[in-house]
């Protein structure tokens, strides 16, 4: 996957973040990535390291979550957590899952700041 | 000092997003049918466009491609055999197609004159999964060259398609491909959808495949 081109997106959409926010200073980056994103997260924050420098993220560390998959089960009538990627069963009823709710996004989820005194 | 979380909950493709969202409101305005084909390098995409283009214009349809490889406009070439309007998206390296790209080449064409536009998609079967591209319909194709179980290895793509197809699948006898065992794969991922076996070669199918593509747009 093409993880430095990601992160570069990921740096562009932050910094556009920072400016809205004014006199502010990043401290961390948190992003969730879905199990079933195809995203590897030690590539992505590599990306991240070459695309932050020279820019108000040079230094700021990013804080990856990976977040599992969830989806709704047209049998079981409910959202279930699906713990083989390959597969995408209910693991009540063993059937396939129809669809997913969770797992397979790709976000920045917050920027942890610190605004001057 | 007191840090602050500032929460954003942005996707990262928002960008990308976004450009599809304006693409598939402008297909639908002017009644096109887009289909985004997608599978890995060599499962037959091109051979079955050049059968998909001619069959639709013998049928009274309007069909154009636009086609993305890394290097050359030979897809394009053979894509504009048919006598439909075929464009060729040269990447130079970017391993799939964006909606920005897409709708930089549709620039000369009048989207009003066309009923079927048809998007070859750079083959690789993991980058193009995440990139909406403001189709109406995702098929995925899996050729019987690639073995039964690419779609367990490959999920996230398969699990994304609005259609399957089996390509080559006159090579399944030369190949040992067992057809059933990939139906399972390919349902274990995605069911739910349509499935066809397809040859563009001898043509098995390909009848099947078209009157999935009528009653689709159809239904739109």
């Amino acid at each position: 996957m093409h993880e430095l081109s990601l992160a570069e997106g990921l740096v562009g959409l932050v910094l556009e973040a920072l400016e809205r926010a004014g006199d502010v200073r990043a401290l961390s980056v948190q992003v969730n990535v879905g199990m079933l994103s195809g995203v590897d997260p030690d590539a992505l924050a590599l990306g991240y390291e070459v695309a932050r420098r020279g820019t108000r993220l040079d230094g700021v560390p990013l804080v990856v979550r990976m977040v599992g998959v969830r989806a709704h089960c047209p049998r079981c009538e409910r959202l279930v957590p699906v713990a083989d990627v390959r597969a995408l069963l209910c693991p009540c009823c063993d059937g396939p899952v129809g669809q997913v709710v969770e797992g397979a996004e790709l976000q920045v989820e917050s920027i942890t700041i610190a605004e001057p005194p | 000092m007191t840090p602050r979380i500032l929460e954003l909950r942005q996707g990262l493709l928002r960008k990308n997003d976004q450009e599809a969202a304006v693409l598939r409101e402008r297909f639908r305005a002017a009644g096109v049918f887009v289909v985004n084909l997608v599978s890995g390098p060599g499962a037959g995409k091109t051979r079955l466009l050049e059968w998909t283009l001619r069959a639709l214009t013998q049928r009274g349809h309007q069909p154009a491609a636009l086609v993305g490889d890394c290097e050359t406009d030979r897809d394009a070439q053979r894509l504009a055999a048919s006598g439909a309007p075929a464009r060729q998206v040269v990447t130079h390296g970017v391993c799939h197609l964006e909606a920005a790209m897409v709708a930089r080449h549709l620039d000369p064409w009048r989207l009003d004159d066309l009923d079927f536009l048809f998007i070859e998609n750079v083959g690789n079967l993991v980058c193009t999964t995440a990139y909406d591209l403001g189709e109406a319909l995702r098929v995925v194709c899996l050729s019987v060259t690639e073995g039964e179980d690419k779609p367990l290895k490959y999920p996230a793509l398969f699990h994304s398609a609005d259609a399957l197809l089996v390509t080559k699948i006159d090579l399944a006898d030369p190949c040992e491909f067992n057809r059933d065992e990939a139906a399972r794969s390919l349902r274990s991922v995605r069911p739910g959808v349509p499935l066809l076996e397809t040859s563009a070669k001898t043509g098995e199918g390909m009848d099947d495949w078209l009157a999935l593509l009528e009653e689709r747009r159809a239904l739109k």
